[in-house]
């Protein structure tokens, strides 16, 4: 594919940004939005993401300060407060939103907001406590960003009050919450429970959760019962060998058979749709990956499909690169069909290109997108928060309904 | 702060289930309620408005209303079992069938004052590590041989069922159980050893449950009835001499039956022996307080024996409970956990009813009606009252079972000049002997919920205990009782 038509088409752009990256020109960097990102990742190490809305609305986040680099393929520049990118000899324009205003606030606390959530065009992430047994046992994950953040968990307030600022200025239309893995039945779950409960008191938001699976299946039921609305088990990699490699926690305290245990009985707990997984594209082989994606998507699964980009050769040619990955994305747009699967929650995970994108490559333009932008708009979130309630007052019951055992 | 704190630990269990059927069965499964008070309500009214039958006075139409009522709903549980004995009492009162303070009065029973006694005298055992003592002292006995162990757990939890509530044991021994299979290497539902250890606590605490009053309260319960609507009784010893037989004979059969069909697949229980070793070691030894507690309970147990014919038993239970405090043996707050206060305002709500019943003339109706227009032989009622007792209470509480066929059976005695004795025998001591449904019996649930029990199996061989426990009370009726005077 050459270079113009590359440009030209969403998905491979963002493709070729995620991998490739992107440089901010000189005059791009004194753009006041831009500058804000820097220096806010600089002050706070909280690692911001610069975020480009390429045309048709297709989104891409390249961390900001990666793109202080100089040898990057494609340049953002600024023009007559335009933005644009530009390939070797093509450029077409892009928009950079503005930066959340709750990036500036401080909790009652004392705590910069943002270093406890961060929006990326549609959910607000949090982990709202550093605890992790497989760090703590020195066998985290190959890509843990945890890790290198030691500090305290932060309390309910704080969360709560960091949602609010980022649901009231609209940066955000859903809270997605991340815990590590605590050597406990719940598996760390129990450890987000009271946050959950109390951003669910007091928003009409969705909530999604990345965790790891618990030893149990109750615990997935419990899950879902305190207001969890989607969830994501990582098994990162379908390449049993890989996972050992990427995930040494995930597969000594859990069990690479654990997480596709617990994915497959969450798809028969929470609505259709809700229960993802990541699926690194670039770690294992395209017929590997493939093989996960039919898999998992059979079981009720999305597999999201991030790029790891260290795992790419540099010099290698973007056209080949392009073809080989690109199929994944169309594949993976079919097995949902196939499984009647519709990739609206993961359509918000705009750091992974997802099904929705797949109809750049050659897939079909699926009806979700226009689902996904009614479920963006404030009442579309409101419809989709009242029916995801009112499913989890029909499915859920109490198991005590009557504490009176049978037999006295 | 990598560290998990006390407070990451362990949670509770959840309590909740997520229903993953399809979502108009679950639409129609959460509305069904609102149908079903509707119909019972229409039910309600067409039994009150509905001619009053020959035989039967209106005081009794409207108790057998009453009473119908309260049956479905016990059966069904459409409500708490404790909520719908409340609305029972409350019902005769307010269609007029007794005086609001008679009826409520009846829930000064003395049985529920024994029940309520009893309940405490276990929370002391159970608080002070004294029955957890007694379970690991009786089992490091038996770890001879696989067979051996399974023996003791059949046997201990039906010993220690005599003198505690059945479900209590169950749930006592249960974590000792589990660490003897994890001990052991047994998988949930895998090989036949850990079913069978777990069948043996379940079935032998059941077994032992029906031995005396403090076992299964629905026996105090029965015997309530009895004296509230006839004036009998049976004193404690009384019970015992009539029912341990059937116990021990129970015991056997389980036993022999648990090996027959779940043969032991291991070799060796030296692990398990090294769990209880532990278990005891970590006891260390008796404190003062298990001590002083064992001496209350062999005083209250030897008052009841000797005395029960002179004290109340309700009464000796609660001075026992008075000594319990006396000497700070345990703490109101820790007992409170241990109480199940809402099967003390069931009790109260089924004597009151059964008493109605039996008052008003309606079960002597409703007995005619189901069972004397069809046979008059004592034996036979005998027979069928034990068999729809058993088949009840696979599906019922066995408190339920009680409070529905006391009253009737009270009724074909009174009829048919059967000593009303035998009546609450034939139907409280099988309501204690559910073996095949794991919502049969508070010790089945308990067992059940360790995972290693397969309901078809657990099915298959209980339904065939169940068989073998009719047939060894419908023998014992006919041949051991006349033995102790108990005359049909
Ligand atoms: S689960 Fe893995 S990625 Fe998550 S905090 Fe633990 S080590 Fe890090």
């Amino acid at each position: 594919m050459s270079d113009t038509a590359t440009i030209r088409n969403p998905g491979y752009l963002k493709l070729e940004l995620m991998i490739r990256g992107v440089k901010i020109s000189r005059q791009a960097l004194g753009c006041a939005e831009i500058e804000r990102r820097i220096k806010l990742s600089k002050e706070t190490g909280a690692a911001l993401e610069l975020e480009i809305v390429l045309p048709e609305n297709v989104l891409v986040n390249i961390p900001v300060l990666e793109c202080l680099a100089e040898d990057r393929p494609y340049t953002l520049i600024e023009e007559g407060s335009r933005f644009y990118i530009v390939g070797r000899d093509e450029k077409v324009e892009v928009w950079i939103p503005s930066l959340p205003e709750f990036y500036d606030k401080k909790t009652t606390s004392g705590v910069p907001m943002v270093e406890i959530g961060r929006a990326y065009a549609g959910y607000l992430a949090i982990s709202p406590t550093p605890v992790c047994e497989f760090i703590k046992q020195d066998i985290a994950c190959h890509y843990c960003d945890l890790e290198s953040k030691k500090g305290r968990a932060w309390t309910v307030d704080e969360v709560v009050e960091t949602v609010e600022a980022a649901l009231d200025e609209g940066a955000a239309e859903f809270v997605c919450l991340n815990v590590g893995y605590t050597d406990t039945a719940d598996g760390g779950i129990a450890l987000l429970e009271p946050y959950i409960h109390a951003i669910k008191k007091k928003f009409d938001v969705l909530v999604c959760v990345q965790a790891q699976p618990p030893g149990e299946d109750k615990w997935i039921d419990a899950t879902y019962a305190m207001g969890v609305d989607s969830i994501a088990y990582n098994i990162e990699a379908y390449d049993t060998k890989l996972f050992s490699r990427i995930a040494p926690g995930k597969l000594r305290l859990l069990g690479r058979d654990r997480y596709f245990e617990a994915l497959r009985y969450a798809a028969k707990i929470f609505p259709s749709s809700a229960v993802v997984t990541n699926l690194i594209i670039g770690l294992e082989s395209i017929e590997s990956t493939n093989k996960g994606i039919s898999n998992l998507t059979a079981m009720g699964v999305i597999p999201t499909l991030p790029i790891y980009r260290m795992g790419f050769d540099e010099n290698m040619d973007s056209a080949k690169l392009l073809s080989d990955v690109a199929p994944i994305y169309v594949h993976l747009q079919q097995s949902l069909k196939r499984n009647k699967l519709s990739p609206t929650w993961i359509s918000h995970f705009n750091l992974a290109l997802n099904a929705i994108d797949g109809h750049f490559f050659g897939g079909e333009a699926p009806l979700q997108q226009k689902w996904q932008r009614v479920l963006k708009s404030k009442h579309g979130g409101r419809i989709a928060h009242s029916i995801s309630n009112f499913r989890r007052r029909l499915r859920v019951r109490s198991v005590d309904d009557d504490s009176t055992p049978s037999g006295f | 702060m990598w560290l998990l704190t006390d407070s990451d630990r362990e949670k509770d269990d959840p309590d909740v289930v997520v229903d993953s059927r399809p979502l108009g069965l679950v639409l129609l499964s959460r509305s069904y309620r609102w149908f079903a008070f509707i119909g019972l309500g229409l039910l309600f009214w067409i039994l009150l408005a509905w001619p009053t039958p020959t035989g039967l006075t209106v005081d009794g139409q409207r108790t057998l209303a009453a009473f119908v009522i309260c049956l479905i709903l016990w059966l069904t549980r459409l409500i708490p079992l404790a909520v719908t004995s409340l609305l029972a009492i409350t019902l005769i009162q307010l269609l007029g069938v007794m005086e609001s303070g008679e009826a409520f009065a009846l829930f000064g029973h003395q049985a529920v004052f024994f029940i309520l006694g009893a309940f405490i005298l276990a929370a002391a055992l159970m608080k002070t590590g004294l029955s957890s003592r007694i379970a690991l002292f009786f089992l490091s006995k038996f770890g001879g041989s696989p067979k051996q162990l399974l023996l003791g757990a059949l046997i201990v939890p039906a010993f220690l069922s005599f003198w505690m509530p059945e479900h209590a044991v169950a749930a006592m021994l249960f974590p000792i159980i589990i660490e003897i299979v994890r001990a052991l290497g047994t998988k949930p539902r895998k090989g036949n050893f850990g079913h069978a250890i777990f069948l043996s606590l379940a079935w032998g605490a059941a077994i032992g449950g029906v031995g005396t009053f403090l076992g299964g309260a629905r026996n105090a319960l029965a015997v309530g009835i009895l004296k509230q609507t006839t004036g009998q009784f049976i004193g404690f010893f009384e019970w015992m001499i009539a029912v341990v037989p059937m116990v021990f004979a129970m015991l056997i059969i389980a036993y022999f039956v648990i090996n027959r069909f779940f043969p032991s697949d291991i070799d060796s229980v030296e692990e398990a022996v090294d769990v209880l070793k532990a278990r005891n070691k970590q006891m260390g030894k008796p404190s003062i307080e298990e001590r002083m507690v064992g001496f209350i309970m062999l005083l209250t147990v030897a008052a009841w024996v000797f005395l029960g014919s002179a004290v109340e038993l309700a009464s000796i239970a609660i001075l026992a409970v008075v000594a319990l405090f006396v000497f700070q043996l345990v703490k109101w707050r820790d007992l409170e956990g241990y109480v199940n206060w809402g099967i003390i305002l069931m009790y109260g709500g089924a004597i009151a009813l059964g008493f109605a019943l039996e008052d008003t003339g309606a079960a002597a109706w409703l007995a005619q009606v189901l069972i004397t227009r069809w046979t008059t032989s004592p034996m036979i009622i005998i027979i069928v009252l034990a068999f729809i007792s058993i088949l009840l209470t696979e599906g019922m509480s066995n408190a339920a079972v009680v409070a529905m066929l006391v009253p009737v059976g009270l009724g074909i005695a009174d009829t048919h000049g059967i000593d009303p004795r035998v009546i609450v025998f034939a139907i409280a001591v099988p309501a204690g002997l559910g073996f095949a449904i794991p919502m049969g019996n508070p010790p089945n649930a308990i067992a059940y919920s360790s995972g290693y029990i397969d309901p078809k199996r657990m099915l298959k061989v209980g339904l065939l205990l169940d068989l073998c426990a009719w047939v060894v009370f419908v023998l014992m009726a006919k041949y051991y009782w006349p033995l102790i005077n108990i005359r049909i």
